[in-house]
């Protein structure tokens, strides 16, 4: 019998295309992890990954190739990968660096197969993003129409004037 | 390249991502401008955002620099005041209780939980205990040069909201608790006469938690506060000893004709520590007094205590009735001076 990190497990993505992968790689996702432990029989049966599609299913997963061997996430690791926003490693930052679309897909995609570290990894970039830029620069950024009726502006400005630098 | 659930024209977008996640975002940027600057995008950035701070502000506090727990602490305030509408003259007028909590250099630095009509407010003054460990100079370096560190350091990292402009915004505020107020520490730049200079002359209540105080300070404290009905210290460092601090209650009741009865409680002891009272003060004269405190697990004494028997006397009293509760405790659990008739209270004292 296989070990466990020899395994293979099928997934299949939202455009409903196969994609096999090792499992240790595939349980980086919380999802898959729990929903291999539920089936009991890893490899047999396909494992949907409804809100994925192909392209982002194969994008995480090569995160979570290269990631394969890190410690298994701590319950801490929440609160403390929240400390600091430059802490990205040079490998993530270059995965990352995609276009804003796919971006955003990997980072639901983490958030639909619960793996945290990448989700706080696709975060962190978006926080990156905005760093130093003023409110209409986000706006351009990221292509967000401007909601605020001129009054609201104002009172926004007002209420945030304790951010400004002392 | 889309999920399932994105259309061509529902690609992701920022403003479009769950509160969750935009929760997430919001974290990496939680101390600085960068995230008023995310408020001001849009209607959906602003709305969980402010959650996201105030959620995230108790766990940060304990982990981030002294600078950031600072911006944490005006944007805390501000959103606080911003979300239950503060910044309206009626509203501020409404708030009836405030709480502050000041940092200790012993404990973990809180932060306020939620505020109905009370405030909770976050002083950030205080350095982890690490910080202080590795600072803590060394036993062979001489007492100037430890003052001189001591004094940088405070100087430093001390940095503390303006708490009478805050005060200033809710001038309605009658009861207030003071937590964690350690004003000895060298990490603590607010004195008791910060205090004493911001809070208005409307407090009718005041609890004292987890502070260090002395007959000193609390004398005069409470000269500026006429209208002082109740008050509690609680698990308190007394920085000379209780009888003077209680002498000094009693004699600033009987003076300013506001707070009428001393209620000593014994269930809430606790906090062993050194004995603070001499020894032998069992050689009581006044007999009559000593036996009244023992016969009661609770006691009210009445402000004109010290009128009819004497300074002496009660303070001897007193002594005798702390030394009897309390074993050498250093820490009194609970003491409740409220202005209520004797009659009023089952049990009160009757001289």
């Amino acid at each position: 019998m296989a070990s466990e990190g020899e395994q293979t497990v099928k997934l299949v993505s939202s455009d409903n295309v196969e994609i096999v992968t090792e499992r240790k790689v595939a349980e980086r996702s919380m999802l898959i992890k729990n929903m291999i432990e539920d089936l009991g029989a890893p490899g047999e049966e396909p494992i949907p990954i409804m809100n994925v599609s192909e392209a982002v299913l194969r994008k995480v997963l090569e995160w979570c190739t290269h990631h394969k061997n890190d410690p298994a996430p701590s319950q801490d690791d929440d609160a403390d990968s929240r400390k600091k926003t430059t802490d990205i490693e040079d490998w993530d930052q270059k995965f990352m660096q995609v276009d804003q679309e796919m971006l955003f897909e990997i980072i639901l995609a983490a958030n639909y197969m619960d793996i945290k570290a990448l989700l706080d990894v696709g975060c962190k970039t978006v926080a990156n993003m905005i760093k130093g830029k003023s409110p209409e620069e986000i706006r351009k950024t990221f292509n967000i129409q401007n909601d605020f009726t001129p009054e609201e502006e104002d009172q926004i400005r007002r209420e945030n004037e304790w951010a400004e630098d002392r | 390249m889309t999920t399932n659930t994105t259309s061509n024209e529902e690609k992701p977008r920022l403003d479009t991502l769950p509160d969750e996640v935009l929760l997430r975002i919001a974290g990496n940027l939680i101390w600085t401008s960068d995230f008023a600057n995310l408020r001001q995008t849009c209607r959906k950035l602003r709305g969980p955002s402010t959650e996201a701070y105030i959620k995230t502000f108790p766990s940060n506090t304990r982990s981030n620099p002294q600078q950031e727990i600072v911006q944490a602490t005006r944007y805390v305030v501000e959103s606080m005041i911003t979300k239950y509408g503060f910044s309206s003259a009626w509203k501020a007028r409404s708030v009836s209780t405030m709480v502050l909590q000041l940092p200790s250099s012993r404990k973990e630095n809180r932060a306020f939980l939620e505020a109905r009509d009370e405030i909770k407010v976050f002083e950030a003054t205080s350095p982890s205990p690490v910080q202080i460990a590795f600072h803590m100079p060394s036993m062979e370096r001489n007492l100037e040069r430890c003052k001189q560190d001591l004094q940088r350091i405070r100087n430093q990292q001390s940095e503390s909201i303006p708490l009478r402009s805050l005060l200033a915004l809710f001038p309605k505020v009658t009861t207030l608790k003071l937590e964690h107020f350690e004003p000895l520490s060298p990490y603590v730049r607010t004195s008791w006469a910060d205090i004493r200079r911001a809070v208005a002359q409307d407090i009718t209540s005041l609890t004292l938690t987890d502070c260090q105080l002395s007959s000193g300070h609390l004398r005069l404290f409470l000269r500026t506060q006429p209208r002082l009905q109740r008050l509690t210290i609680y698990a308190c460092d007394i920085i000379d000893d209780w009888t003077s601090v209680l002498v000094h209650i009693l004699l600033h009741a009987k003076t300013q004709d506001v707070l009428e009865n001393l209620f000593l409680s014994r269930d809430t002891l606790r906090q062993r520590g050194p004995s603070f009272l001499p020894e032998g003060v069992m050689s009581w004269r006044d007999r009559e007094l000593q036996t009244r405190f023992k016969t009661r697990e609770s006691s009210f004494l009445q402000a004109n205590l010290v009128q009819a028997n004497g300074i002496l006397a009660v303070r001897r009293a007193l002594e005798y009735v702390l030394r009897l509760w309390m074993g050498g405790e250093e820490r009194v659990g609970e003491v409740v001076v409220e202005a209520m008739g004797e009659s009023e209270r089952e049990g009160a004292w009757d001289k």
